[in-house]
């Protein structure tokens, strides 16, 4: 193992969990959604806790092998907040604008998922305003039709919102509940549109819940 | 800090005497459960085994408390606090506007409030939810310079911070209290406690069984559909007659503690009926999942949240001459 992975598995465990699990408290619904292999996961995104609870759900052991996908000319930008974030939670920066062959974002995620990786995606793009979920951008559809093995678990994050809003600093405590949708397989034949019109839906399906 | 006085050995034999009564308790009902369970519906049968989990639960995290140091009791319920303050906001539709006031409830009152009872502040403890909490919260509720929605943020705010940090924290303060002028005695803050929290959730815990058993009257079903006249009347009868079983907790006379089981009884049905009437006006059933059988944290502490300050004040009022509570910090 190497250092940077025990002393990630170290912050986890002594750090980030105890602080998701005791000071932010989430109370998810439908963990046994959760397939035990490779997934794509899909989530709205609406302030930066959503990165810390979805990696949360998962055990300190899995969570080595999975990427949270991230805007580049956000995470990039600095130097010190680069390191910190792929020290702490792997991410994988896909460039938002300016695409060129050489720096497609979807190659970028396509040599993750070969590299088995599982990746969690927000397919809106970027932080909504509020709980109402954005149009999903069409990339996620592109890396779906591209993976028709790897399951898409859509999850729906509430509150987040709440607690810390794009343009905040200081945090409100409210609970976060997570709301995890059965896996979604897509045929071959399925069109782009339709999965991304789908996938849409699974996430938007899952806001109704009642928790 | 913590004072030499505030170790476990220092706990009088009557708690010794009422914990081993209360596991004995649990070891019964967990085994009356089990004898039952191939007699009565699973879907009950299910629910009173997650509730006798539950009561495991919070026993043994009391527990572990007293026996580290009775004192860090103030802390529990300061976790408590924090834990159903965090039920109920995010039960309630807030505003973006109120989110500086809400990072203040949320961090800075309950953590003085808090601090005030570990330093037995009494005066401060008794006026700052009420009087500054009261007065700091609309100022920072005006930052946003919105004033649409303003009353009900700043009443919502204040209802919250009176039910789950102000009435909670009674039951912290109580573990201050020690005998003036018989170090000895047989009851000190602790015991006191412990003869709250024993009588109200026995009164809970019966008005179910009963309820269960009898129940046909209902007490008032808009507000809570399973409360039944049955239940209440077998539930409070049960809780004062453990009452004056247990009254070698406290310094009360046979009918005064047969008063006081009466009084906290039922201001903690109350209680629940108030806790009940928010869940249904915010069409909830529960106000969250933590305790397995009996829902969120809120729906566990409802009753005492009612019952704390009444029980607390009678003490004060009564017995407050002689158990150490002095008007300024000591």
């Amino acid at each position: 193992m190497k250092l940077k992975e025990f002393l990630r598995i170290l912050v986890f465990a002594f750090i980030i969990k105890p602080f998701v699990f005791f000071i932010l408290g989430i109370r998810i619904k439908g963990k046994e959604n959760i397939p035990n292999n490779q997934f794509i996961l899909i989530s709205n995104h609406a302030s930066h806790i959503d990165t810390l609870v979805l990696l949360s759900i998962f055990s300190i052991k899995r969570i080595q092998k999975i990427r949270p996908v991230a805007a580049a000319d956000y995470w990039t930008k600095s130097k010190l907040i680069y390191i910190i974030t792929d020290f702490l939670f792997n991410i994988l920066p896909i460039p938002r604008k300016d695409i060129t062959p050489s720096n497609n974002p979807l190659r970028i995620m396509e040599s993750a998922l070969k590299q088995g990786y599982s990746l969690i995606i927000y397919p809106e793009g970027t932080r909504s305003y509020g709980e109402n979920i954005g149009p999903f951008k069409p990339g996620v559809a592109h890396l779906v039709k591209k993976n028709p093995e790897i399951p898409v678990i859509p999850v729906f994050i509430q509150n987040t919102a709440r607690m810390l809003p794009k343009g905040q600093i200081l945090m409100v405590p409210l609970f976060v509940d997570v709301i995890i949708g059965k896996p979604v397989v897509f045929s071959r034949e399925t069109s782009k549109e339709e999965i991304l019109d789908e996938l849409y839906n699974s996430v938007k399906k899952l806001s109704t819940q009642n928790i | 800090m913590v004072g030499k006085e505030n170790t476990f050995m220092s706990l009088p034999k009557s708690a010794f005497v009422f914990i081993s009564f209360v596991l004995g308790f649990l070891i019964i009902a967990t085994v009356v459960t089990f004898i039952l369970k191939k007699r009565i519906s699973p879907a009950l049968a299910k629910e009173l085994q997650e509730r006798i989990k539950s009561w495991w639960l919070i026993v043994f995290v009391q527990l572990i408390v007293i026996f580290i140091n009775p004192k860090l009791s103030v802390l529990l319920f300061w976790f408590i606090s924090f834990w159903a303050l965090k039920e109920y906001f995010t039960a309630l539709k807030t505003r973006p506007e109120d989110h500086v006031a809400l990072f203040f409830t949320f961090f800075v009152i309950p953590t003085l409030q808090y601090l005030w009872i570990w330093n037995q502040w009494y005066v401060m403890f008794l006026i700052f939810v009420p009087v500054y909490a009261f007065l700091s919260i609309p100022f920072f509720l005006l930052i946003s310079r919105n004033p649409k929605g303003f009353i009900t943020s700043a009443s919502e705010i204040h209802w919250g911070l009176m039910a789950f940090v102000y009435g909670l924290g009674h039951m912290a303060y109580l573990v201050n209290l020690r005998h003036f002028t018989d170090p000895k005695a047989p009851y000190n803050g602790i015991t006191l406690l412990m003869f709250l929290l024993f009588v109200v959730e026995i009164s809970d815990v019966f008005q179910y069984i009963f309820g269960k058993l009898f129940g046909k009257h209902k007490v008032w079903p808009s507000i809570s559909p399973g409360k039944t006249w049955e239940g209440l009347i077998g539930g409070i009868v049960t809780a004062v007659l453990l009452g004056y079983l247990f009254r070698f907790l406290t310094p009360f006379s046979p009918l005064e503690s047969v008063f006081v089981s009466f009084l906290i009884s039922t201001v903690g049905f109350i209680g629940g009926g108030v806790m009940s009437a928010t869940k249904r006006d915010l069409g909830k059933k529960d106000f969250g999942f933590i305790l397995p059988g009996h829902g969120g944290i809120i729906d566990r502490i409802d009753s005492l949240c009612w019952a704390a300050p009444i029980y607390f004040h009678y003490i004060a009022y009564f017995h407050g001459h002689y158990l150490l509570i002095t008007g300024t910090k000591s």
